[in-house]
């Protein structure tokens, strides 16, 4: 049993970078890595997980960051019978390259990452080439940015000489505000006018878009002009606008061939509205999978910002709310309770308060003497003044105090309580080209206050040394954590700094951070403490934003205290150059990753026994290709994925060897109908030499998928209708004669019917089915309802 | 032989569609326009009106009537032309590749061109003179007794005709008599620089408030141009 779980162990070892990957017992998540993107303000990013498990999946989060950037931030994913899916905004980032991975929660409040490793040692990594910057060759003629005219004086006409070869000016688009105005074009070679009889009194907006002969968007620009009245320009006072979501939905899964029916049914509404200086909303989430004994699934927030004098403004948040206040301190953690913000640029102040973890009783039974621990109500309160505006300067300081309530549950173990003072720098030079960031932080942590302090008397009783500073520095502690045993004496500190140099196409980024073992701070859990060291980046772009290179190299070790009897040492090589040509060319990218540990313990010494050794180097290569072209009026484009992975270590049973293809074929026909046509290969071998755990896993897909729209049904509505199968067979050798070879195929389907009917919203209908045959034999079937409106 | 003469007149049609493809080049757009403001296409003698929108080939003539004016742009470089009343012009323009070679010829008026960030070449002549800058703006005034005024509000403009080369200033004015004589250059009356409006009516409006048949009070507005006062 034991070795089955160690094989099953190295197999996912083996799988984890890979497609499917094996997570928590009965869980498997399929993701293919998107490697290059191109041409797009929207990444979409889908993950698949398979959850026999019988414990439900309660969120899936995406964390990203550029590469270069110190921190990943956080974008919750959204739920589709067995896809979670989240579209990030990659059109208003200067970044080449894009780091992510994924957080999987479940009900039973386990967390995983993926990959497993995530993100201390490995993340996704894809080559963004958003629409690059050939707005600003679009010549604005009129009216200027900001002009200010009559609006029987509007002219709308703006030229692109230097874009003529590369676009078609045919399939020129032009906006006024939310209007299409294209109809009303006048399209020259080089430049296009747009003379509207009057234009309304106000602000409005121009977006001019140029697209090549493919259809894809080439450049684009945005400018703003006032239109006056004739009487004097008084530009009038805004209504309120208001804009809102709401959807319903319910899903039913039948897993485990039956064995498991699980019922989920939610709904949700987003509200906001605007008037004048006041921004108003508010958010309610609700699922039939809130209970008492669980941390909230429901969600409902408001929110109120009133701006004053150009750009500052005060905000005050109630409900479910997500403060960020430092990042070592205060971040990426759910709060209910308030979260206030004034931003006046000289001074600021955010403050929140609120908590983190709801209190869930646990329980005692008598009749075998078992205890089973609840969870704590943890309060959590926090303050940042801070001074300028963050644009060239701000100093903040941040105060934190968190600690469990004691009285919250009857049958607990180990509240903890913590409070964590940090100072934190912003200042940017010469246009943001020089930018420097850092935070110090130090943190008091008792990591259990049952039983509140211990009297000052009482240690004088114990300690006969004890003197009247003793008793100052007492009563100083004791205002901000509980005093007793289990208080850590040393203060933990945590700091960050980063320096960022954007000169002569170079963005050079050099940070260096350290986490004390002791550092905690109860509003940022996810921190990799015991751990020091240092991230160089650079992104270098060439040829007209043409070509990117990104060059990194990391180095942290831990052992900080150097109490422990031997050190890890972690390095950690990468680099990724990307070719994204300016005309119809194919589209290029490599990219190489080297991470190595060594934590120089010998694997056949004594001290092996106490310190499992640690000497290994993972090397993955990556070759990624993609070419548009016009086949019989056909838009496609076909893109090719090759990786090579390999990871030498100094156990026979955990070197393994991957290598892993795909090919794909997007269609855009003439009719509204899209195609997707994928091949997957894969062959994994894991512990090849060794005689006992080695083994091979050979994987293969096939996948056909397709949507095609249907316009004016019935009124101006539209039918989507999409269905995407996939065939995969999956074969596991062994090199233990007494383990059996599996052979088994993983087909799955999934069908989409959309209808949308402006002004009354959209209907959609989702089915979706996982079959597996041969030596594992079970299948899942999911559907789902849902209603959407925009408002 | 029949042939030839129909593959002769197929090729003339052919160069005729070139030359003309070629010589159809649209180079300016009009940003507004006020008063009565004639256009003359190239090749054309029946005039249309200009109204803002209008896009302006090589070869095209403008003429503008009394309290009359009109503002265009060239396409390459916003170089911006203000036509006053009572003015009459040709442009000749020219393009290359993403800049175009710009010239002005004036017969008669005034005219104020703008050049930010100037592409091609910008010339104004005039039948006494050439005037041609590199970013700058300045006034052209072609008087109907023949003599011609450049007063160069920034930067600096080169003038030349048949008696040779001259250089005029920011706030310098220079008056050319005739085509083979150097112009008179002196420092610039600051009342004698044309208002940029002036000239034109100032557009106005009117407001009347009157019940509708429900009893709602209702506003009509009509907004009108005044009659030039100058």
């Amino acid at each position: 049993m034991g070795r089955t779980i160690f094989i099953s162990s190295v197999i996912i070892f083996a799988m984890i970078l890979f497609i499917p990957a094996l997570a928590r017992d009965g869980v498997e998540i399929q993701y293919t890595p998107t490697k290059i993107l191109n041409q797009q303000y929207e990444f979409p990013v889908e993950i698949s997980i398979s959850n026999f498990s019988g414990i439900p999946v309660t969120e899936v989060q995406l964390w990203y960051r550029w590469s270069g950037e110190s921190r990943f931030k956080m974008h919750p994913m959204n739920n589709e019978g067995f896809n979670y899916f989240a579209s990030l905004n990659v059109g208003e980032s200067d970044g080449h390259l894009l780091e992510y991975y994924f957080t999987i929660a479940y009900m039973d409040n386990r967390n995983e990452s993926y990959p497993s490793d995530a993100p201390a040692n490995r993340v996704f990594r894809t080559a963004v080439q958003t629409l690059r910057n050939y707005g600003d060759q679009i010549v604005i003629i009129s009216p200027e940015q900001e002009e200010q005219l009559y609006g029987s004086d509007v002219v709308i006409s703006a030229s692109f000489g230097s874009l003529i070869s590369m676009i078609d000016v045919e399939k020129t688009k032009l906006y006024l505000n939310t209007w299409d105005v294209t109809p009303y074009l006048q399209k020259f070679g080089d430049f296009i006018t747009f003379a509207p009889h009057t234009v309304p009194m106000g602000r409005h907006k121009i977006r001019l878009e140029l697209y090549d002969r493919q259809g894809q968007l080439v450049a684009s620009r945005e400018w703003f002009f006032t239109s006056l009245s004739v009487r004097g320009g008084e530009i009038p006072r805004g209504e309120w606008a208001i804009s809102g979501r709401f959807f319903a939905e319910t899903r039913q899964e039948n897993l485990g061939a039956g064995n498991l029916d699980n019922s989920y049914n939610q709904s949700g509404l987003q509200l906001r509205a605007e008037y004048n200086n006041w921004d108003v909303g508010g958010r309610l989430y609700f699922s039939n999978q809130e209970k008492s004994n669980r941390q909230p699934v429901n969600r409902y927030s408001g929110y109120a910002r009133y701006t004053f004098m150009s750009d500052n403004y005060f905000s005050l948040e109630g409900g479910d709310t997500y403060p960020k206040l430092n990042p070592m301190i205060m971040q990426n953690i759910f709060l209910r309770g308030f979260y206030a913000r004034l931003y006046m640029k000289m001074f600021n102040l955010d403050f929140a308060t609120g908590t983190t973890n709801r209190g869930i009783d646990g329980s005692y039974n008598p009749a075998d003497s078992t205890t089973v621990y609840g969870t704590y109500r943890r309060k959590i309160t926090t303050v940042r003044p801070s001074f300028g505006s963050g644009e060239q300067f701000q100093l903040g300081f941040t105060y934190l105090k968190g600690k469990d309530d004691i009285n919250s549950i009857n049958y607990g173990i180990n509240p903890q309580e913590n409070a964590a003072f940090g100072s934190d720098l912003f200042l940017g030079f010469d246009q943001h080209r020089i930018i420097f960031e850092g935070n110090v932080n130090a943190s008091l942590y008792n990591r259990n206050i049952q039983g509140g302090s211990i009297p000052f008397d009482s240690l004088e009783n114990i300690f006969d040394s004890i003197s009247d500073s003793d008793q100052e520095f007492y009563d100083l502690v004791n205002k901000f954590v509980t005093v007793n045993q289990y208080l850590i004496l040393k203060p933990g500190m945590a700091y960050q700094g980063r320096l960022l140099l954007r000169y002569y196409k170079n963005n050079l980024s050099f940070i260096y951070e350290s986490v004390d073992e002791d550092y905690y701070s109860l509003g940022q859990p996810y921190l990799l403490r015991d751990n020091r060291g240092f991230h160089l980046v650079d992104n270098i772009a060439l040829l007209q934003n043409q070509v990117f290179v990104t060059l990194g190299y990391r180095q942290y070790h831990n052992n900080l205290q150097d109490i422990k009897s031997n050190t890890t040492n972690t390095t950690n090589f990468y680099g990724n150059i990307s070719y994204f040509p300016m005309h119809n060319l194919p589209e290029l990218s490599i990219g190489y990753n080297n991470y190595s540990r060594n934590n120089d313990v010998p694997a056949d010494s004594l001290e092996s026994i106490l310190n499992r050794p640690e000497d290994n180097q993972t090397t993955s290569i990556n070759f990624s290709a993609g070419y548009r072209f016009v086949l019989k009026s056909l838009q496609n484009r076909i893109g090719l994925d090759l990786m090579n992975y390999r990871r030498d270590d100094i156990f026979k049973y955990a070197q393994s060897t991957s290598d892993y293809l795909t090919v794909n074929l997007r269609t855009q026909y003439a009719i509204p109908l899209q195609t997707l046509l994928e091949v997957i290969l894969q062959k994994s071998e894991s512990g090849k030499d060794d005689p006992t755990l080695g083994s091979e896993l050979n994987f293969t897909t096939f996948g056909v998928g397709g949507n095609y729209k249907f316009t004016d049904v019935f009124t101006e509505d539209q039918l989507m209708l999409q269905a995407n199968l996939r065939f995969g067979s999956i074969t596991s050798k062994y090199n233990l004669t007494t383990l059996e070879d599996l052979e088994y195929n993983r087909s799955y389907y999934s069908f989409r019917a959309n209808y949308t009917l402006p002004k009354y919203g959209s209907f959609s209908v989702m089915a979706d089915m996982l079959n597996y045959s041969g030596d594992r034999s079970y299948g899942d079937f999911i559907y789902t309802l849902r209603y959407d409106i925009n408002f | 032989m029949r042939f030839s003469l129909l593959f002769t007149y197929i090729l003339i049609l052919i160069l005729s569609l070139v030359f003309m493809a070629q010589a159809a080049d649209a180079v300016a757009v009009v940003l507004s326009s006020r008063g009565k403001v004639s256009l003359f296409r190239a090749k054309e003698t029946k005039a249309q009106d200009l109204r803002k929108g209008t896009v302006l080939y090589d070869g095209d003539k403008i003429k503008t009537a009394v309290a009359s004016l009109c503002n265009i742009k060239f396409t390459d470089d916003k170089s911006l032309l203000r036509i006053k009343e009572n003015s009459s012009c040709t442009i000749e323009a020219k393009k290359e590749k993403e800049l175009t070679n710009k010239n002005i010829i004036v017969e008669v008026g005034t005219f104020l061109a703008s050049l930010v960030q100037p592409k091609g070449k910008f010339t104004i002549t005039t039948p006494t003179s050439v005037a041609s800058v590199k970013g700058t703006k300045w006034w052209t005034i072609q008087m109907l007794d023949g003599r011609t005024i450049y007063i160069c509000l920034e930067g600096l403009v080169d003038l030349e005709n048949s008696a040779g080369k001259s250089l005029l200033k920011e706030g310098q004015t220079a008056t050319f008599n005739s085509a083979n004589q150097t112009p008179e250059i002196r420092l610039t009356n600051t009342d004698e620089i044309p208002s940029e409006e002036a000239g034109v009516g100032e557009l106005k409006s009117l407001e009347i408030e009157f019940k509708d048949a429900d009893g709602r009070i209702r506003k009509m507005i009509i907004d009108y141009q005044e009659e030039n006062q100058n």
